[in-house]
């Protein structure tokens, strides 16, 4: 510990105005509050504060996306890895050229953005496609429109959308059979170039025919799918931590569900040859990754407590209808944007209820 | 409000009468002017100034006798009197007694300012002091005896020092309610036996009311009083006026009234993790503040807030004295060394509203709160921890959100002049915006706009 902190205390100087590395001034403060915390007090009340900081708000994300990390690992090998290191270096470039530019100090939220990202894709993507994907979700998705905080649309699914619509043939071939027992894919050896045990038989695909894979796979995660989806056990118990511990609004990931069963449900009673079971529908795809993790962005959803359970209606029922009324199996990420779109709409809704309110109060 | 460490113990430590008691004449918002001179030898209860407001004049007792210093700033402006009291602790009664069945209205006002005691009521209709004028008489006359805020003096325990005479302070409350006023008393549980006993020995006094409330900061704070009062009673009309007083208030009312004796001293909460041995202190108005500190005691180590956790501001122990309305002095540690790793850690000593930390699973208080701003700044990611956890219902994140980009218009409309100033978003936002200083920047740049465009419509 004392060492580290000499280093930072030899480095800093090097940083200072007028020396050449003063531009990458944000790097290096980075980096040093990673370490140590921050060398800031209090200057007006209250003087003491609360610890939750914007760092442990982002670490519970990443430490509740840790199971579905693993079971990526598991089911599609090491190559998981690779994608996720990518993700990082490409897309955490593109952030600290533009906290340079901007002179801001580097944001945390790209640390859930580039995680979330690879497990969103198919396992067996070039590795070149991942960094494409991530820079544009990166850099047109969030520091266009000025960064974190401000951004209108969740920019790990504008890196998805992107890719899904600009490279739809590479997308579909590129999933990955999962790994079986003792030891999934462990023990393969990682391939940078694309995978050998390629497939485009995902559940999603094979259930527009009428296929069902069986549940314990879908629950387990020894299915075809994007890398962090496949496994439901993986997500919801990342989820509940997540909402346990108060990060993720459960309103959302309620009106998420709710809405996904409800209509799910009631179109499979309405239309059983062309609308699948509830279940599987659930288990099959990026549903529940989408509900606990995507949708309860607080950035990009609704701010307002009532308008997120609307959101969550609005998503749920959006992706029923692209997955059954739709060419695409899978509707998550378009749903997802569109309830982006929606949320101004649904916090203005909130907001005139309360200036109506707080008139009669005065 | 998450738990700290340093609750104040029930125990109340008499501190000794000093040499020398320092009375600012800037009080409560109110500039007094001396009435004695300097060198003037005086005694306890004598007016050492006065203020002239509608209704009346208010006065500032002296808290003991002894020989008055005028003490002028560089302008020659009066700052505050010195009372160099030889040590004198001598406690006598300044006027006479009021029996609470035929005093009059007016006399009893003139007894509670003359003892200084007049500006511990709050108004709903003035926002502060009430006006003296024998117009306004309330409508219900609220007694908080919860305190919430870490840490200041806890309603029990002046209730368990002064019972007789918070008993006697209520007796007079008819003589300033307006007819058919009511007297609402504020504690913890309805079955509270202080309920009990006071609804005995009050039966034919008053009307009195008692509403349990939860132990939430910041339910003292008047505004958030009286307005889950009207909420509560339909029938109280807008233009009802409404007083809040909180206990050692009253304690002050009945000994001014019942026993003819000013305003001298306050019961204080000394607390907080920077205090090895929190507990009350009772003390005489205008003791310096140096002469409450623990042994051993440094200001480079800790911040002493007068107040709270949440609305306290730093004092200057050498320089600082007790004031009229002082009820806690935080003791707060500085922002020492930089925590290696700091996001990382279980949390087994810090407690927050997001129940991210292994102290919620233990049940401990924070004690490692300090000077810290304990993150880097951010722009607001809208994770809504300030909408819940504010008191009157409030978005604070859209306000910021308006602020941010200078529509003031908007940020009033959604409630920005409706903040009680509690200080709860700014202390749970783990953006470390700093919200409670941004929407009263923007509440006073909003009320310089009104005047201007009300100037100019005037012209």
């Amino acid at each position: 510990m004392k060492i580290i902190a000499k280093i930072f205390e030899k480095l800093g100087p090097q940083f200072d105005k007028g020396k050449i590395l003063s531009p990458f001034r944000p790097v290096y403060q980075a980096l040093e509050n990673f370490f140590f915390q921050a060398d800031l007090k209090t200057d007006n009340a209250p003087y003491g504060r609360d610890p939750i900081e914007i760092k442990r708000f982002m670490s519970t994300v990443i430490i509740a996306l840790v199971p579905s990390f693993i079971a990526a690992l598991y089911f599609f090998g090491w190559r998981v890895l690779l994608l996720v290191i990518v993700s990082y270096v490409a897309g955490g470039a593109v952030e600290v050229l533009f906290a340079i530019l901007r002179k801001e100090e580097i944001n945390e939220g790209f640390l859930v953005t580039g995680f979330i990202f690879p497990l969103i894709l198919p396992p067996g993507v070039p590795l070149w496609l991942v960094a494409v994907g991530i820079i544009f979700g990166v850099l047109v998705g969030k520091e266009v429109f000025g960064g974190t905080g401000r951004n209108v649309f969740n920019a790990a699914l504008v890196g998805r959308g992107f890719l899904a619509l600009g490279y739809p043939a590479i997308m579909t071939r590129s999933w990955m059979a999962p790994g079986n027992y003792p030891l999934g894919n462990l023990a393969t050896p990682v391939s940078i170039s694309t995978p050998d045990a390629l497939t485009s038989a995902t559940p999603l695909v094979l259930g527009k025919g009428g296929e069902l894979a069986p549940i314990q796979d879908l629950l387990i995660g020894r299915i075809p799918g994007s890398a962090g989806e496949t496994s439901a056990l993986a997500i919801i118990l990342g989820g509940v931590f997540l909402i346990l511990v108060g990060v993720a609004n459960w309103r959302t990931v309620f009106g998420v569900l709710v809405s996904f069963i409800g209509l799910g449900a009631f179109l499979r009673f309405l239309y059983p040859a062309s609308v699948n079971p509830v279940w599987f529908n659930l288990f099959s795809g990026g549903i529940l990754f989408g509900a606990f993790f995507m949708a309860t962005d607080p950035v990009t959803g609704p701010i307002t407590r009532s308008g997120k359970l609307v959101y969550g209606l609005l998503i749920g029922s959006v992706t029923i209808l692209i997955r059954f009324y739709s060419g695409f199996v899978e509707g998550v990420t378009f749903a997802i944007l569109l309830g982006n779109i929606f949320a101004p709409l649904f916090d203005e809704v909130v907001i005139r209820n309360r200036i109506r309110r707080y008139a009669r109060e005065r | 409000m998450p738990k700290i460490a340093g609750r104040p113990a029930s125990t109340v430590r008499e501190i000794p009468a000093p040499n020398t008691l320092f009375i600012p004449v800037e009080q409560g918002g109110l500039s007094y002017d001396p009435i004695v001179k300097h060198g003037q030898k005086i005694s306890f209860g004598d007016v050492l100034a006065e203020v002239s407001v509608a209704g009346g004049k208010l006065s500032l007792p002296a808290p003991a006798g002894g020989k008055v210093r005028i003490h002028k700033n560089d302008e020659g402006k009066v700052q505050q009197l010195i009372v160099e009291t030889g040590g004198s602790e001598a406690v006598t009664r300044m006027f006479d007694q009021l029996k609470p069945e035929v005093a009059s209205a007016i006399k009893v006002r003139e007894a509670l300012a003359k003892g200084g005691v007049w500006p511990l009521f709050w108004s709903s209709r003035t926002g502060g002091i009430p006006t003296l004028a024998e117009g306004e008489r309330p409508r219900a006359l609220v007694v908080n005896t919860v305190l919430t805020e870490p840490f200041r003096t806890r309603g029990k325990v002046i209730l368990q020092r002064s019972w007789d005479r918070i008993v006697e302070g209520m007796k007079y409350f008819p003589r300033l309610l307006a007819d058919y006023g009511t007297t609402e008393i504020i504690l913890t549980h309805k079955r509270d036996p202080v309920a009990q006993r006071l609804y005995q020995e009050l039966a034919g006094y008053a009307w009195l009311h008692f509403h349990p409330i939860p132990l939430r900061y910041p339910v003292e704070n008047p505004v958030v009083l009286t307005r889950a009062l009207r909420r509560h009673y339909t029938s109280i009309k807008k233009s009802d006026v409404i007083w809040v007083i909180d206990v050692q208030g009253l304690e002050a009312v009945g000994a001014c009234l019942g026993e003819g004796i000013p305003l001298y001293q306050r019961v204080m909460a000394l607390g907080g993790p920077g205090h090895p041995d929190p507990t009350h202190v009772v003390a005489r108005i205008g003791t310096p503040v140096k002469r409450l500190l623990p042994k051993n005691f440094s200001t480079d180590d800790v911040l002493v807030l007068r107040g709270g956790l949440l609305k306290g501001e730093p004092v200057n122990p050498e320089v600082d004295a007790v004031v009229y309305d002082d009820n806690g002095f935080f003791f707060l540690p500085k922002m020492k060394k930089r925590e290696f790793l700091s996001f990382m850690g279980p949390g087994f000593q810090k407690t927050s509203v997001l129940p991210c930390f292994m102290s919620r699973v233990t049940g401990a208080a924070d004690s490692t709160i300090s000077t810290s701003l304990r993150g880097e700044i951010r722009p607001c990611i809208a994770c809504g921890l300030c909408e819940k956890v504010c008191p009157v219902e409030l978005m604070p994140q859209i306000i910021h959100r308006y602020l941010y980009r200078e529509a003031y218009d908007e940020a009033e409309a959604v409630g920005m002049d409706l903040c009680v100033d509690c200080g709860l978003c700014t202390f749970v936002c783990p953006s470390k915006i700093e919200l409670q200083r941004q929407f009263t920047e923007a509440v006073e740049q909003l009320r310089l706009e009104h005047e201007e465009a009300a100037a100019s419509e005037s012209l």
